[in-house]
């Protein structure tokens, strides 16, 4: 905690840029009580609101501009995706971070279709809490080995040649692939970084934008909710 | 039997339609045509013997006899249309002589010489036209060997009036006879087919000689081709004696029972025997017709019937029954002719020869009976082992199935189990300790020990979604979660797996001992440690074994054996896993070392090694 706040102090020079609008949704008390004061330790945003339910969420988000959501899936009345889709459908610059327990793959997968560019895990440090925010709002997102896994298995499952190639596994770029690949299979950014002869930073930022093409955009909202919602494995 | 109830009436109608068809030649009586001038009386000559006046029909009284006859008829008045004369039946040989002049010979232009006795004839008389007045007709007959002479009452008309008489008789006398041989040779060939495919049945063998043997009694046919063939038929008409032999035992064959071997040799030592006699010229070839051939062949076809009738009656075989009725009416016929050769009969006509049909009819009936039952055999045969083939595949189909939920609860059932006791691994001692902590008020080691159970809990979900080959990838998600964790103790770790070789048969239960193992060489590292730097690293040993080593900086390791009990667990982990687990000292510090074979070996799977 200590060494959290000191860490915000460095890194949260927000002095010259707007602060973040932060909305927090999170149906459990004392997390979201967590949250709230480990954000109210950030420089760089401030919580227009922290919210217990999605309807709640939902009316923020109709009333105020909201620069990042920070959303627990699982929520009393409803899904986080949908926060997050309505995040992405009013304010498509906001950033959207899942908060999940386990941060399992089917969670951070769906998270990411519906838009999330990050996720947290509920016992995460305040420090690292902060400092991925920052790392999110400065274009990087990180990625763990099993989701890029995930995801190089469904580019594949997807990207048959038989098929029309879809939307997402077109759009990658080779050097973006390669990134995913070499996660994978299980290399630390730094090699990853170091085999592509990239520097250590940008390969957060590939991710992001990995994240970014991931995401379900043109599809119909039935197909997405049967899909979603009927496939997500919480 | 396999003939059902409906056919059983239609085999009755036809059995009776076909007993009153064969037995015609037993009570027809050929029509004689009404309009035509009738010569019924003749005078008769025979050589050394005073003429004398016959009736007509005639037979003659002994056999090898030349007798000539002669007839008158008045015409009233030159006939406006050519005259005919028509004999009803002549055996077997007759010159006819009109005025003096030979108008036919029958023995130079008959079909039928030798053995067809009793022949038809039709005659233009003179070519142009007769005068009217009195005309002399003279014929010369010859008797045949075996029976005696006949000649039937004549009739003189025009051709309208006689021509369709001696048609029916032509029909009847030659046409009938060849086609008995058309069907004989007709079967003969069937039944050697049927005997070349089913050697073994000895029934169609029989049939074949039967067939093949009797056709020698038409030798006389080859007259035109082999002059003298009329010095044969003695010895063609012994072989075809065997023929009654061959009946005994094909009676005898449809009955099921087995033919004695003395009657199976006399089909061929009789007939022998008597060729044999009339070669050496011990007895003469006329006398031993008359009598031993005809006698045989005579008597034998009823012995035949006993044989059929005691299968039919008594051994209860319905083939017997096809034969029996045919026999009946072919022993009848034997016996008619027997009475003709012995003189005892004045009709020409061997009436055998038609008979012969009747039992080769019989005989294809079995055939056609016989073929008719296996095939109907083999449909059944087809359709129960189809019956059997499809209860067995639904067995197996069921067994299957039955199989496959066997395994599928098998494998979940242990899924369960390995679940359950990771779980209790990690999971559920965490919680006990924090209970324990949360009574004493310890809020440090609280969440210390909430944060190992989470992240524990991870390590177990985590690898539940590794597949084969993806062990470097189960380790990659271990550092991602011990970054963070060591960044905030100020320890700097040291992870490098690229040099790890690809291990195959990982499982998700071999994954998490793996990553546990390493797990609690960090978490020692920092307990015991305390160790400030900290380097994971994956390495190919000998023989492609793969090594993983965790180095600390902390206090060297002494075997003393504090750490006890967390050092037991690993070591287990690690045999369960099929490598082994070394602990050694360092000059600064402490390695564990730990060695996986290339191949993980899934045979220990349910093994699953039980928790502290």
């Amino acid at each position: 905690m200590e060494s959290g706040s000191a860490r915000t102090d460095t890194t949260g020079q927000g002095g010259d840029t707007a602060l973040c609008r932060t909305l927090l949704v999170e149906d459990d008390e004392p997390l979201r009580l967590r949250f709230e004061s480990i954000l109210s330790g950030w420089r760089g945003g401030r919580v227009v609101a922290a919210c217990g339910t999605l309807g709640a969420a939902m009316a923020v988000l109709q009333n105020e501009p909201v620069d990042l959501l920070i959303t627990d899936l699982r929520l009393p009345d409803g899904h986080g995706i949908q926060g997050i889709r309505r995040l992405r459908a009013t304010n498509p610059q906001a950033e959207a971070m899942v908060v999940s327990a386990l941060a399992d793959n089917e969670v951070v997968i769906a998270a990411i279709e519906a838009g999330a560019t990050g996720y947290l895990l509920k016992d995460v440090d305040a420090a690292d809490l902060i400092e991925a925010i920052e790392e999110l709002r400065a274009g990087r997102s990180p990625i763990s080995s099993s989701i890029a896994r995930v995801i190089v298995r469904r580019l594949g499952a997807r990207g048959q040649p038989a098929e029309a190639p879809t939307r997402e596994a077109a759009a990658l770029t080779p050097r973006e692939t390669e990134v995913l690949w070499g996660i994978a299979k299980g290399l630390t950014y730094a090699e990853v970084a170091e085999q592509l002869g990239v520097s250590r930073q940008t390969v957060p930022v590939h991710i992001k934008n990995i994240y970014r093409k991931l995401q379900v955009g043109n599809r119909s909202e039935a197909v997405f909710e049967a899909s979603r919602l009927g496939l997500i494995w919480l | 039997m396999a003939v059902s109830r409906r056919w059983r009436w239609l085999g009755v109608i036809l059995a009776v339609l076909a007993i009153g068809v064969a037995s015609m030649p037993l009570w027809l009586t050929l029509p004689v045509p009404p309009q035509a001038l009738v010569i019924d009386q003749a005078r008769f000559l025979e050589a050394g013997l005073a003429p004398q006046q016959v009736d007509l029909p005639h037979a003659q009284g002994s056999r090898h006899v030349q007798g000539r006859y002669r007839m008158d008829f008045e015409l009233a008045q030159a006939p406006a249309q050519p005259l005919y004369l028509f004999i009803p039946m002549f055996s077997y040989r007759a010159v006819v002589e009109l005025d003096g002049d030979v108008v036919l010979d029958t023995g130079a232009d008959s079909l039928v010489p030798g053995v067809m006795l009793g022949a038809s004839a039709l005659l233009r008389l003179s070519g142009g036209g007769l005068a009217a007045g009195r005309h002399t007709l003279d014929i010369q007959l010859q008797a045949p060997g075996i029976a005696r002479g006949y000649l039937s009452a004549l009739y003189v008309g025009t051709a309208q009036q006689l021509a369709p008489y001696h048609r029916l008789r032509v029909l009847v006398f030659e046409h009938t006879r060849m086609m008995v041989l058309a069907c004989q040779l007709l079967l003969l060939v069937a039944t050697l087919m049927v005997w070349m495919y089913r050697p073994r049945e000895f029934l169609y063998g029989w049939l074949f000689l039967l067939l093949g043997v009797s056709t020698a009694s038409y030798a006389g046919l080859l007259a035109d081709i082999v002059p003298d063939v009329f010095d044969w038929l003695p010895y063609a008409f012994t072989i075809s004696m065997s023929s009654v032999f061959i009946l005994h035992v094909i009676a005898l064959e449809i009955n099921g029972a087995t033919p004695p071997f003395w009657l199976r040799a006399c089909v061929a030592a009789v007939p022998g025997a008597c060729l044999l006699a009339m070669a050496s010229g011990m007895v003469p070839a006329g006398a031993l017709m008359i009598g031993v051939v005809t006698p045989i062949m005579v008597v034998s076809p009823l012995i035949t019937v006993a044989i059929s009738a005691w299968g039919a009656l008594v051994k209860k075989v319905q083939e017997a029954w096809l034969l029996l009725l045919p026999l009946c009416f072919f022993s009848l016929a034997t016996l008619h002719d027997g009475a003709i050769v012995a003189g005892m009969l004045d009709g020409p006509v061997f009436l055998s020869l038609y008979y012969r049909q009747l039992l080769i009819m019989a005989i294809a009936a079995i055939l056609m009976r016989r073929l008719g039952l296996s095939l109907t055999g083999l449909d059944g045969a087809n359709a129960h082992l189809k019956e059997t083939l499809a209860e067995r595949e639904a067995e197996l189909y069921r067994l299957y199935e039955e199989e496959r939920g066997e395994a599928a609860r098998r494998v979940r059932s242990e899924e369960r189990h390995r679940l359950t006791e990771d779980l209790h691994d990690g999971l559920s001692g965490h919680l006990a300790s924090i209970i324990a902590l949360a009574e004493r008020g310890h809020a440090t080691g609280i969440e210390r020990t909430a944060r190992e159970a989470l992240d524990d809990l991870r390590l177990v979900i985590h690898s539940l979604d590794i597949g084969d080959r993806e062990l470097m990838a189960a380790l990659s998600g271990l550092r991602e979660r011990l970054e963070p964790r060591l960044r905030r103790l100020g320890v700097n770790l040291e992870w490098s797996m690229a040099r790890l070789p690809e291990i195959s048969g990982v499982t998700p239960a071999h994954a998490l001992n793996t990553l546990r193992i390493v797990q609690e060489a960090v978490t020692n590292a920092l307990r015991h440690g305390p160790a400030s730097h900290i380097a994971v690293r994956g390495d190919t040993g000998p023989q492609g074994v793969a090594l993983i080593t965790v180095d600390n900086d902390g206090a060297p390791y002494a075997d003393a054996g504090e750490c006890g009990v967390g050092l037991q667990n690993m070591r287990r982990r690690a045999a369960f896993l099929g490598g082994t687990l070394r602990v050694e000292a360092l000059a600064a510090g402490t390695r564990v070392t730990l060695t996986l074979p290339p191949r993980l070996s899934g045979d220990e799977a349910d093994a699953c090694p039980e928790g502290s």
